[in-house]
């Protein structure tokens, strides 16, 4: 193995100005390839504690890498006809919190508030996007057509905290359901919201995974991509076996995982109009 | 996935097995429709339970099916 920094890239020059071509197809100026050499110097090392730490069991490694030393994407997605599901790039996931359903007026409060936080951390995370529809909050419809989908009460005896779906569901099954239990839930509330919203973006648990403990709840995992190895910190984990959390954070190894499928958020763009 | 194998969605449902699993999960009522509350925090239809009890215990049966597709 070579470093980077020692080995003398093909320059080629566009227009007056000197580029440096990398992973052959990739062109930089000077303080670009400075930023790569650094950056793969940076890999290197984290590649090499991964496989200090397979090795000998012992080190720690950089989040987003694997014992394997391979980039990293906790987060286990879905599959339909041998593709990976997931919204549509430009999609802007509209909701509404319906308030009419609730029976506490502070009650509809606290989900208005931590949805946003929810859906702000989620999008901070990856490439989605979400829209809270304030105007169909106050709908008598159970299914306000100007949003993907609506968030609503529902009283289950406790059988949940809250349940969410699929982006592959029906229609009419996109939803978003809050039993009263979430109003006294010892998780974190906002958490409870990550991991629902985690399921809306298509993401199954994270505890179903070779490698979680055997305690935990089990689900076929049929239809769903295994990329890499078992997240026990990631929002999709329940907290069961003595893994997973009550705060439901969005991990570093999620974060990756998640950009797999929907890119860097978008707030990293300069966004251009056509 | 039940549609692609006739005859496979009755015969399950009369399975005792499939029967007294699918009953050990709650049932929600909503807007009129019945759901049972698996995998922790999801409601699935009857034809969903299904296919996740196929999945964790019988998948020879979609496999067979498969088979019969060829």
């Amino acid at each position: 193995m070579t470093d980077s920094s020692e080995v003398r890239r093909p320059e080629i020059v566009i227009d007056g100005q000197v580029f440096y071509r990398v992973e052959g197809d990739l062109l930089l100026d000077a303080d670009e390839l400075d930023v790569y050499i650094e950056a793969q110097k940076a890999l290197r090392a984290q590649r090499e504690a991964a496989r200090q730490l397979a090795r000998t069991g012992v080190g720690t490694i950089g989040s987003g890498i694997s014992p394997l030393g391979q980039p990293s994407s906790g987060l286990l997605g879905i599959m339909q006809d041998g593709r990976i599901v997931r919204w549509e790039p430009g999609t802007v996931l509209k909701y509404c919190v319906l308030r009419k359903t609730f029976p506490e007026r502070e009650w509809y409060e606290s989900v208005v508030e931590n949805m946003r936080r929810a859906t702000d951390d989620w999008s901070a995370t990856c490439g989605v996007q979400f829209e809270h529809v304030e105007t169909a909050d106050d709908s008598d419809a159970l299914r306000p057509p100007e949003v993907v989908f609506p968030v609503r009460h529902l009283d289950s005896g406790g059988q949940f905290i809250a349940a969410a779906f699929f982006p592959n569901d029906p229609e009419n099954r996109r939803r978003v359901f809050i039993d009263p239990s979430y109003q006294t839930t010892s998780f974190d509330r906002v958490g409870v919201l990550r991991h629902e919203l985690g399921h809306a973006i298509g993401f199954r648990h994270e505890h179903i995974r070779s490698g979680a403990p055997a305690v935990c709840p089990d689900e076929s995992t049929e239809g769903t991509v295994d990329l890499t190895q078992y997240d026990p910190q990631s929002v999709m984990h329940y907290f069961c076996g003595g893994l997973g959390s009550r705060e439901l954070a969005i991990s570093e190894i999620d974060r990756v995982g998640a950009q797999k499928v929907y890119g860097p958020p978008l707030t990293g763009f300069n966004l251009l109009a056509a | 996935m039940l549609d692609r194998h006739p005859g496979l969605r009755d015969s399950v449902a009369s399975l005792p097995e499939f029967i007294a699993w699918n009953d050990s999960f709650p049932l929600v009522e909503v807007d009129a429709e019945s759901f049972r509350v698996a995998r922790g925090d999801q409601l699935m239809d009857r034809d969903q339970m299904m296919v996740e009890w196929i999945r964790l215990f019988r998948p020879q049966l979609f496999e067979e099916g498969a088979e019969n597709d060829r």
